[in-house]
């Protein structure tokens, strides 16, 4: 078993609940904050501070709007987003293939 | 990080991924309303066309027709799709698929009909032609072969109907729009949204 330099991996997305967030993010157009919730199964609170993060960084992208009176967050990836989860995952198979 | 880690996670981001993308959550009603509207509004022109009716009663059959299709995906955008939780970039290629072809459905057969351009005889099968191609687009979109081989059902009726003019098109195209689109509506409607 050979040991990696995860210091080549984007740190931003190498936390299991990020991952997941774009892995989730980079397969469909938008998704809303409860779905995300549900599929990457965290906590509100959970979910909020990663999501933020990801927003910090511009990898992800937010949009307002109430429905019925209730105000609903809806995420997409952005092209920055993309671009760094590719990167992520060619990183990833580079490690495995060495 | 070791291998086997790294090789947990390329798995973990494939599964998010396969599942996300299976996710069809495309909705068949506009399809079910857009086919018992248009087989309605052909019953009533074919009525028309054989007690020798035409001009502007025909025109406002289909304006009504084109009019209530339209205000339902409206009213239907902003009361369910905007809802959706999530939307797969499958569902946003077929959306505009398919709102490209109703629009030029709309032309072709509202605008097209009224300025006489188009001969009356030939709409059904040009019709036929273009959904033919909305549902040989969507099958492969979303990887249902059935749905795609509905379009081999729009063409053979576009071959015939060019083949054998005649009123008789109105009430084959009212058959086909039931066949071929409000019941595969239905299907799609009952088995992704349940």
């Amino acid at each position: 078993m050979s040991d990696f330099d995860y210091k080549q991996l984007d740190d931003i997305i190498h936390s299991r609940i990020r991952l997941a967030i774009m892995a989730l993010l980079v397969s469909v157009d938008s998704a809303n904050f409860v779905y995300i919730r549900e599929k990457v199964n965290a906590s509100d609170g959970n979910l909020s501070v990663h999501i933020r993060k990801l927003e910090d960084v511009k990898y992800v992208s937010s949009s307002k709007k109430f429905i019925e009176r209730k105000p609903v967050t809806t995420f997409r990836i952005t092209s920055l987003g993309q671009k760094a989860f590719e990167e992520y995952v060619n990183r990833l198979s580079g490690l495995i293939n060495k | 990080m070791n291998k086997d880690t790294a090789q947990n996670d390329l798995a973990f981001i494939k599964g998010i991924i396969t599942e996300s993308r299976r996710n069809r959550s495309a909705s068949g009603i506009h399809l079910t309303v857009w086919g018992i509207l248009v087989s309605i509004a052909l019953i009533v022109s074919w009525f028309l066309a054989i007690n020798q009716i035409g001009g502007k009663t025909e025109l406002i059959h289909w304006g009504m027709v084109i009019a209530g299709g339209w205000l339902f995906e409206i009213i239907y955008g902003w009361k369910v799709d905007r809802k959706k939780p999530v939307r797969t970039y499958a569902e946003k290629v077929d959306g505009f698929l398919w709102l490209s072809i109703g629009i030029t459905l709309t032309i072709l057969g509202f605008v097209g009909s009224s300025s006489g351009a188009n001969h009356t005889q030939f709409i059904s099968p040009v019709f036929s032609t273009i959904l033919a191609i909305g549902y040989f687009s969507s099958g492969f979109v979303y990887e249902v072969k059935w749905i795609r081989n509905l379009a081999f059902g729009w063409w053979g009726g576009a071959i015939i109907m060019f083949i054998f003019p005649g009123h008789y098109h109105l009430l084959l195209m009212a058959g086909m729009m039931i066949a071929f689109q409000a019941i595969p509506g239905f299907i799609i409607q009952k088995t992704w949204t349940d």
